[in-house]
């Protein structure tokens, strides 16, 4: 009876003497832990450092001044505080397209597919197979001047001499509105999906409880299946409306003059300007407005729905 | 474990979540050290240059001697170039002109170049290889002329209407939308201030670029978009999108060949001509490459090609002997570049290009 119990406990050490889990669990993340540091970390507090630094010719001057902040709140930094506004209401444009777009869709998927979810999914990223680059393009190419939607136009006779416009629409193209539109495009399969499993995790029977209390169908998605969807859709609107302010890309390729974000006077001071401290500082002033924008969202929401949604 | 074991594991269920993980890191580890066998290609030259810059017929000497062309990665505009090599894009040669060449001697990326190891030195202009900051202050060379040409207006004849042909066009509000601008910063300043009417277009005062900076906030609202590369602005003026925007000599024979009715205009302020050139980086991977290829590029017959297909000069004497007369009086090049730098306004190197970048970049990313 000891005998066995003995071995017992030389096979399994007892608690006491045993590692703490957290021990093992920092192995598992050793390699993320990694990358977050040397990828994200590094890069954010060189960022950080150098907004602290300025630009003398092809040289930085690493003597410490806030010089770079001060422009930004000065009148000559006028254009950036406008462009860091701007670029945050096209984010939340488009991000509220995409929910808008994206919940729907996610509906449909949790509750009107019965067989074959999989392979719903997988045709809802098919899309998102291809790279963003060529997203982006196959927008340029669908609201170009001579694109789709204006050859489409022009073969019905809408576009033409006898038509409702003379000529091709060109307020399709570089603007913001063009911004918006790809970026709603662009972002849906981050939405969808995390609505998508916040709805497919409802407990049906609340719906029927909802149903045989004499709730509306109406009434029933207002108050059990919304809320309960809200994590889910609370993580989608960050999931887009983060990365998007800070976009380049998209604005670039179909902005024009008019549709340029912070993102491109971001590169631009990296790039053409030679003025890397001030895009720091930019960025700094950017990721802080962001921040600033996402709290004041979550505040909105109520601690309350925060604590239930659980994100 | 071989490959059948581990898939009859996976198959019975016998591999349990630990093994699994094994069998990822083991995959991951291999994937990330294994060593990255880059195309042969690699090995050729690396010619960082504008787009269309890097075809067979610029450097056939280049070819002949080594099978293959350079490796052409391109770039949009002068500064992002120079940018992109200041931190750490290796290449061999880059491809600026006369007006940044002072930007580059600043940045102190070049490497002086042995003009006894190019053949063809000899026969090229020696008004374009002694240019400002061409050469450095000892007397050696930094910049080999290549080809020269103008930029100016493109327009579209049966799409606008014009008494004369001015710079003007380009602010002209009946064709709001329909306008483009090269989103070079040098060379959209260097417009405004031609049209501003200053005595160096190229080194504004500061009254002058704020007068600049006005002029091109002006137009801002006017244009369809900043161009980056000229087959944009070629399609846009083909289907009509853009009926005017700046733009070379090489659309003209482009848009022309295409059938489109297009004219670039000689404008009354003056048209701009420029000088582009090659220039040897300090760290150049590909150093015998690089002179072969710089060499190839200045060959005469690599300017017959030049001035028949592109329609711009070339820096070599004896490339324009063996073109007809009647094709240069068609491409409206003269047989000596001073002459065709008297007729316009020839671009100087701008002293300081980083006021001017602020600037422009100031005039896009407002409101």
């Amino acid at each position: 009876m000891t005998a066995i119990s003995e071995a017992a406990s030389d096979q399994y050490d007892q608690p006491a003497t045993r590692r703490p889990e957290w021990v093992d669990g920092l192995w598992l993340i050793a390699p993320t832990l990694a990358i977050v540091v040397g990828m994200m970390l590094v890069p954010l507090l060189a960022i950080i450092i150098v907004s602290f630094w300025t630009q003398t010719g092809f040289d930085l001057e690493a003597t410490w001044t806030l010089e770079n902040y001060a422009l930004l709140f000065q009148p000559e930094g006028k254009l950036y505080r406008i462009l860091i506004v701007k670029s945050l209401w096209v984010s939340l444009v488009a991000t509220t397209a995409v929910v808008v777009l994206a919940y729907p869709m996610a509906y449909f998927m949790a509750f009107r597919i019965q067989r074959g979810k999989l392979i719903w999914i997988i045709l809802l990223t098919v899309p998102f197979w291809t790279s963003y680059l060529l997203r982006v393009f196959a927008w340029k190419v669908i609201l170009g001047f001579n694109g789709v939607i204006n050859s489409g136009l022009k073969a019905v006779g809408i576009i033409g001499p006898d038509g409702l416009f003379e000529k091709p629409l060109e307020f399709l193209l570089y603007n913001p509105a063009s911004v918006t539109i790809t970026l709603a495009h662009a972002w849906a399969a981050y939405a969808v999906l995390p609505i998508y499993v916040s709805l497919e995790k409802i407990d049906r029977s609340y719906l029927e409880a909802a149903t045989d209390l004499g709730d509306s169908k109406w009434k029933r998605f207002w108050r059990v299946t919304f809320p309960l969807s809200l994590p889910g859709t609370i993580a989608a609107i960050l999931l887009v409306f983060i990365p998007t302010v800070g976009d380049y890309i998209t604005p670039t390729l179909v902005g024009g003059p008019s549709g340029i974000m912070i993102g491109n006077s971001i590169a631009n001071q990296f790039i053409k300007s030679n003025n890397a401290p001030l895009g720091a500082a930019l960025s700094c002033v950017m990721m802080l407005a962001i921040t600033v924008a996402v709290c004041l969202f979550l505040m909105a929401i109520g601690k309350k729905r925060l604590k239930g949604a659980d994100i | 474990m071989n490959k059948r074991e581990l898939l009859g594991a996976i198959s019975a269920g016998r591999m349990t979540r630990r093994d699994m993980m094994k069998m990822m890191s083991a995959a991951g580890i291999t994937m990330a050290v294994l060593p990255v066998s880059r195309a042969k290609a690699a090995d050729e030259a690396i010619n960082f240059t504008w787009e269309g810059y890097n075809e067979p017929g610029f450097h056939p000497g280049y070819i002949e001697k080594h099978g293959a062309s350079p490796e052409g990665p391109y770039f949009a505009d002068v500064g992002e170039a120079l940018a992109k090599v200041r931190s750490g894009f290796k290449v061999d040669v880059v491809h600026p002109c006369n007006l940044d060449l002072k930007n580059w001697r600043d940045a102190d990326v070049m490497q002086p170049i042995d003009t006894s190891r190019l053949s063809n030195f000899g026969n090229l202009f020696e008004g374009l290889t002694k240019l400002a900051y061409a050469q450095g202050d000892g007397g050696e060379q930094y910049f080999i002329p290549v080809d020269w040409g103008n930029t100016s207006v493109l327009y579209r004849p049966d799409l606008v209407e014009i008494e004369e042909e001015s710079w003007n066009l380009l602010w002209d509000e009946r064709y709001s939308g329909q306008l483009s601008m090269s989103a070079d910063a040098t060379e959209a300043v260097a417009i405004a201030g031609i049209l501003l009417g200053a005595a160096d277009p190229f080194n504004l005062t500061d009254d002058e670029l704020s007068k600049a900076k006005d002029l091109l906030v002006k137009q801002k609202s006017l244009l369809r978009f900043y161009w980056d590369s000229n087959s944009t602005v070629e399609q846009a003026l083909a289907s009509g999108e853009l009926v005017a925007s700046t733009g070379w000599n090489s659309s003209v024979v482009t848009l022309q060949g295409q059938g489109v009715p297009i004219k670039f205009a000689n404008p009354k302020e003056g048209i701009m001509s420029y000088c582009c050139g090659l220039v040897l980086m300090k760290d150049a991977p590909h150093l015998d490459k690089a002179y072969d290829l710089i060499d190839a590029m200045i060959a005469p017959e690599a300017g017959k090609w030049l001035i028949e297909s592109y329609g711009y000069g070339h820096s070599n004497k004896k490339s324009f002997e063996m073109v007809e007369d009647a094709m240069l009086a068609e491409r409206n090049l003269p047989k000596d570049p001073n002459e065709f730098f008297a007729n316009g306004i020839f671009q100087r190197p701008t002293m300081d290009a980083d006021r001017l970048h602020k600037m422009f970049e100031e005039v896009k990313a407002g409101a």
